[in-house]
């Protein structure tokens, strides 16, 4: 399974983080993970109505970025293939 | 002609059977679903290489394991809700469920389907669809009998059969009983929508749901048999159906949007006329044991699978297939009599 961050400030996010690394017959058996992953669910949805990004989205932006100004470059290098001519 | 088909009885709500798709000792198939159909219209090759020769890819395609999974689960939430659970409760034993059936379902997270399709993806893409549909427009059907129209097997026959006893062989092992030709498959649900009734379709998609996207199944083999099929099982004019489309996002909330492809009693009659065509077709090349390949159908649908196996020379194709491919035993090929 994809995993998320590990530590948050958010609770519940901490626990489902927890909760995705679980073997999921185990998780299975229980009924208050598989509700606590429900309303996790729940909840990331209900940020649609608010127009705010899911947790996902954060996660997708948290990947290390260089600095490509501070490693010398005056403008970003294009990354791609040369058009041929 | 719609007539003459449409004279069917309560056994077309069919599960459990297995019985072989082929008349006793030929290869012409006399039971055919929209997707043994669609390899036939696609390409003979193709339709030769899965349903006569039994041939599967190595391993498990994340997007058929999903698409699967998917159905399965929302099937399971409508079945509860219309034995008459509370949608919480409901909700709660279909996760358990699409827990235990894909705890060991591992696809591969660094293939754009693994990232895509898979335990996590499939669970949160389940929860926010029974979220977002929790009081659905969409109304399940009722059945005369009082039961709620989801996960309908159905099966058919046509008022035609292939030509009776293609071979001494065949006639000898007692296929001389005129069998005619069956249509089967499985509808998820009908429901009734904007006061018409429809067959409800599930698809998921990686990409953008547009109105592009739905005017694919407007020439769409497997919703013209799901039209006509709903007509048949439920004997009430279903005017087509309604799909009901996820976009799986991984950086943003997770799409859902519906679409409607009508089919008319018109187009309904010819594409059953077309069928005798197609079954004529595939009796021919059953009976002479060769089905060609249509080279204008390989790069369709993100490409076939079985393209690197045909670009090769005839000779050396079977190394190819016996390396890439798994040949499946006759129980365990696709079979148009299995119900779900």
């Amino acid at each position: 399974m994809s995993k998320l961050p590990t530590t948050t400030d958010d609770p519940l996010q901490n626990e489902v983080n927890l909760l995705m690394e679980r073997d999921p017959l185990d998780l299975a058996k229980d009924p208050e993970a598989v509700d606590k992953l429900i309303l996790f669910y729940r909840r990331e949805r209900a940020k649609m109505k608010e127009g705010i990004k899911p947790l996902k989205a954060r996660k997708a932006e948290s990947g290390v970025k260089l600095d490509l100004v501070a490693l010398g470059f005056k403008t970003p290098p294009t990354i791609g293939i040369k058009r041929r001519v | 002609m719609q007539d003459e088909t449409l004279t069917i009885d309560p056994e077309h709500l069919q599960r459990g059977s297995s019985v072989s798709p082929f008349l006793p000792g030929t290869k012409v198939q006399y039971a055919w679903d929209s997707t043994s159909l669609g390899y036939l219209k696609t390409c003979p090759r193709l339709y030769a290489y899965i349903m006569i020769e039994g041939w599967q890819s190595r391993g498990d395609s994340p997007h058929l394991r999903f698409g699967s999974e998917y159905h399965s689960a929302l099937q399971h939430y409508d079945q509860l809700m219309a034995q008459g659970a509370k949608h919480a409760d409901a909700v709660h034993a279909v996760v358990v469920a699409t827990l235990e059936r894909v705890a060991d379902w591992n696809p591969d997270p660094a293939t754009k389907a693994g990232k895509y399709k898979n335990r996590a993806t499939l669970l949160e893409l389940v929860c926010n669809y029974l979220e977002h549909y929790r009081d659905d427009h969409a109304k399940t059907f009722i059945l005369p009998d009082g039961k709620a129209a989801v996960e309908l097997s159905f099966r058919f026959e046509l008022p035609w059969g292939p030509t009776p006893a293609p071979s001494m062989e065949a006639a000898m092992e007692g296929n001389v009983s005129g069998q005619p030709y069956m249509l089967s498959g499985h509808l998820d649900r009908v429901v009734d929508w904007n006061d018409s009734l429809f067959v409800l379709d599930h698809k998921t998609a990686m990409s953008t749901i547009s109105d592009y996207y739905f005017k694919q199944y407007d020439l769409s083999n497997q919703m013209t048999l799901y039209t006509l099929a709903g007509r048949i099982v439920l004997k009430t004019p279903v005017r087509g159906v309604l799909i009901s489309a996820a976009q799986i996002m991984l950086e943003d909330h997770n799409r859902f949007v519906r679409g409607v492809t009508y089919r008319t009693e018109a187009q309904l009659d010819e594409w059953q006329s077309d069928l005798h065509y197609w079954f004529t077709l595939a009796e021919t090349y059953a009976t002479q044991g060769y089905w060609p390949m249509n080279d204008t159908s390989c790069d369709k649908f993100g490409g076939c699978k079985f393209r690197e196996v045909c670009s090769k020379a005839p000779h050396v194709r079977k190394h190819y297939l016996a390396s890439d491919f798994t040949k499946l035993e006759e129980a365990d090929r696709w079979n148009p009599l299995k119900s779900r």
